[in-house]
């Protein structure tokens, strides 16, 4: 690891904005009329990179920007005896600045399904090879935050090639490199770089330690699930509000069901992935109607002991980074705090209903 | 943007050489294709339409008849959008192959043992990869004696006719037992639903392994009967169909606790499967 610097805000803006942007796609977070989200940097005011490190978390996890919602596999034209077929996947130079820990750790996560299990998906891990993390330490967490508790340290750079601490106070803005490709890429941009003394480095993190999270508090460190737990009652119980719309899985910075899709028009065609979610009645309602799992319960376990058992069983982790997205946006409360908590009390042999 | 070079999900171009009409209503079609890739018997491509999509289909040819032959075989039975799309297709048109996926018959671990296959409908187009691949190893392996058990609605439903009347009953310590649910006026052979008719047969669990594929409902029942008759569940074999956009255990869609059915399966030993969350 190496030692905390200072940049001048600025110069690393000005880098950022001409001379990155030529060689990179560079996305950053921005606030549009109080939604966050990550947009391509264009034609940006000064002052933008000050108010990209400050905003909260966005409404979609940074991490989709690599498995965007629909995904071009391949394109077609001509008739059925004269296809011509060409490869749709691609890949581009990408800086994505303004990553929050927890989204970065989910693209950690993803990794073990994409990049480590014995089909590798290339357009996947070319993608992850070409991509620039650039993180921002969690200054701000919002009430719905329980990442600690999901072992995440949101000031930690761990996941990230660049960490950006916005804290105040410092002279210049405070750096952290993480990997090689980091410190490449920092290297490529020429700023005058100051290095920190040990103790200030030591007194950024402490300040973000310091920073309450009371939701990692009451949710503590849950434990993986047993394959015992899917036939627990709670299921039953607490899938019957769930409206089967989708949002949490499409929020979620650890979901990445997909299906593949073609369209045509005349002769010409595309096929892609698209996002998919196990929420939605017909995902695996197959021809002649056969439906393994026809109710909200069987979909709402599926959700949960997907996260909490399988991908430990297939992964050795938990596929939740307790961002709190699913806290935040479920129309019906039924999300990752509420389940671990009602898992808890019926696993303790309580029973019970809620918060 | 470039492109990566390396897409899982891109398919190779394959011509159709060649169809044939397995049903007398016309539900089910081969579909031979030019070209081949190496594979082993219970495997499966993803077949697709352009402009409509893929399905899962199993590759019914043998892996040594596709390598010799220079084609891959795929029995489709119209059910839906895709499979009617493929239906409509004559030879020369054009489809989209990608694999082959997911596990195979353990037919490597069989040497010394008498094989019983039972199938029902469109559920022996795996079977019959297999069954062509055990015939022609069967020296090799030193499988013993090999019954087949196969069973459709009538008589106009039952596929693959010139192997389970003409080639399969002619081959060496090979028996065929047909069977239909209704028959017709011509129809002189068994009459009942499969997982009677083996009880009937009543085959011995002594060095045997019994390995079954068809519709669910008859799956179920074969489980049952084959359970009573004393087999073990270690020597029981079959396969999963759930529903597939990947086929690479990437896409998350085809689960079963913490397998993927396109990729740890779609061959599971009953054993295997009675480990698994009871969600097919
Ligand atoms: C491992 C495996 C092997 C198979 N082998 C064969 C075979 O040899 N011959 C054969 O005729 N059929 C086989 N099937 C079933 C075949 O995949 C489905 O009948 C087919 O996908 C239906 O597609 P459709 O577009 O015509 O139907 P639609 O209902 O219009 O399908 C819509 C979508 O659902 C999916 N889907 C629907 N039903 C199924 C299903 N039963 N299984 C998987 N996906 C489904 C389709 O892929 C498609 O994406 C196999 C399935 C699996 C999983
Ligand atoms: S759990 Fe909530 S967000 Fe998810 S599908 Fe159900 S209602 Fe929608
Ligand atoms: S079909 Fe995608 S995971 Fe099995």
């Amino acid at each position: 690891m190496s030692a905390t610097i200072t940049v001048d805000l600025e110069e690393l803006e000005t880098q950022l904005a001409g001379d990155v942007s030529r060689r990179f796609d560079v996305y950053v977070p921005v606030d549009e009329n109080g939604a966050v989200v990550f947009r391509r940097l264009t034609t940006p005011a000064s002052g933008w990179l000050k108010r990209s490190v400050s905003l909260t978390r966005s409404v979609l996890p940074a991490n989709k920007l690599l498995t965007p919602q629909t995904d071009p596999v391949l394109r077609f034209q001509g008739g059925p005896t004269d296809y011509e077929v060409s490869d749709a996947a691609a890949s581009t130079d990408l800086v994505i600045l303004g990553v929050k820990p927890c989204d970065a750790r989910a693209l950690k996560l993803l990794d073990k399904v994409f990049a480590d299990e014995s089909d590798i998906d290339q357009v996947y891990v070319e993608r992850r090879q070409k991509t620039v993390l650039i993180g921002v330490a969690c200054e701000k967490p919002e009430p719905t935050c329980f990442c600690k508790a999901m072992g995440v340290s949101p000031w930690s750079s761990d996941d990230c090639d660049l960490m950006i601490y916005p804290m105040q106070g410092l002279e210049g803005l405070a750096l952290k490199c993480s990997s090689d490709k980091g410190q490449a890429f920092l290297a490529g941009m020429h700023l005058t770089i100051r290095e920190l003394p040990a103790e200030t480095s030591e007194e950024i993190e402490a300040h973000y330690r310091a920073i309450p999270q009371p939701l990692s508090e009451f949710v503590g460190h849950p434990e993986a699930l047993s394959l015992d737990s899917f036939e627990l009652p709670i299921w039953g119980r607490i899938s019957e509000r769930c409206l089967s719309c989708g949002l949490c899985t499409y929020l979620c910075p650890t979901c990445y069901c997909f299906a593949v899709v073609d369209k045509s028009l005349g002769e010409r065609g595309l096929r892609a992935r698209c996002w998919d979610s196990c929420m939605f009645p017909d995902f695996l309602k197959m021809a002649g109607g056969h439906n393994p799992r026809p109710t909200k319960k069987e979909r709402v376990r599926q959700r949960f002991m997907h996260k909490l058992c399988y991908t430990h069983e297939r992964y050795g982790q938990i596929f939740c980074v307790g961002c709190g997205r699913c806290v935040e946006k479920c129309p019906v409360g039924l999300h990752f705090v509420d389940v671990l908590s009602q898992l808890r009390r019926e696993l303790a042999g309580g029973g019970g209903d809620g918060l | 943007m470039s492109e990566t070079g390396k897409n899982p999900l891109l398919p190779s171009v394959h011509t159709i050489r060649e169809v044939r009409d397995e049903t007398d209503v016309g539900d089910v079609k081969t579909f031979v294709v030019d070209g081949s890739f190496d594979y082993l018997p219970g495997q499966c491509a993803m077949v697709s339409v352009f402009g409509v999509g893929e399905c899962m289909i199993s590759i019914t040819s043998s892996p040594d008849a596709s390598a010799r032959g220079r084609y891959l075989e795929f029995a489709v039975k119209k059910v839906g959008l895709v499979t009617e799309a493929l239906h409509e297709l004559e030879p020369g048109c054009k489809i989209g192959i990608r694999g082959p996926y997911g596990n195979h018959f353990p037919f490597e671990q069989w040497a010394g043992k008498k094989l019983l296959f039972i199938g029902g409908g469109i559920g022996l187009a795996p079977l019959r990869s297999l069954i062509n691949h055990c015939i022609a190893h069967k020296e090799e392996y030193r499988y013993g004696p090999i019954e087949i058990v196969y069973g459709a609605r009538s008589p106009g439903d039952l596929c693959f006719k010139d192997e389970i009347m003409g080639h399969w009953p002619k081959c060496e310590d090979t028996t065929v037992h047909l069977t239909v649910d209704r028959g017709d006026e011509n129809w002189k052979g068994h009459v009942g639903f499969v997982p009677q008719f083996v009880e009937e047969i009543a085959p011995s669990p002594s060095d045997c392994v019994a390995i079954t594929c068809g519709p669910p409902i008859m799956i179920k029942l074969v489980l049952e009967t084959l359970r009573k008759l004393g087999f073990e569940d270690d020597q029981v074999i079959t396969t999963l169909e759930l529903k597939m956009q990947c086929g690479i255990g990437k896409c998350g869609r085809c689960n079963v606790g913490s397998k993927y059915v396109c990729k740890d399966g779609p061959v599971f030993s009953l054993a295997q499967l009675k480990q698994l969350p009871a969600e097919f």
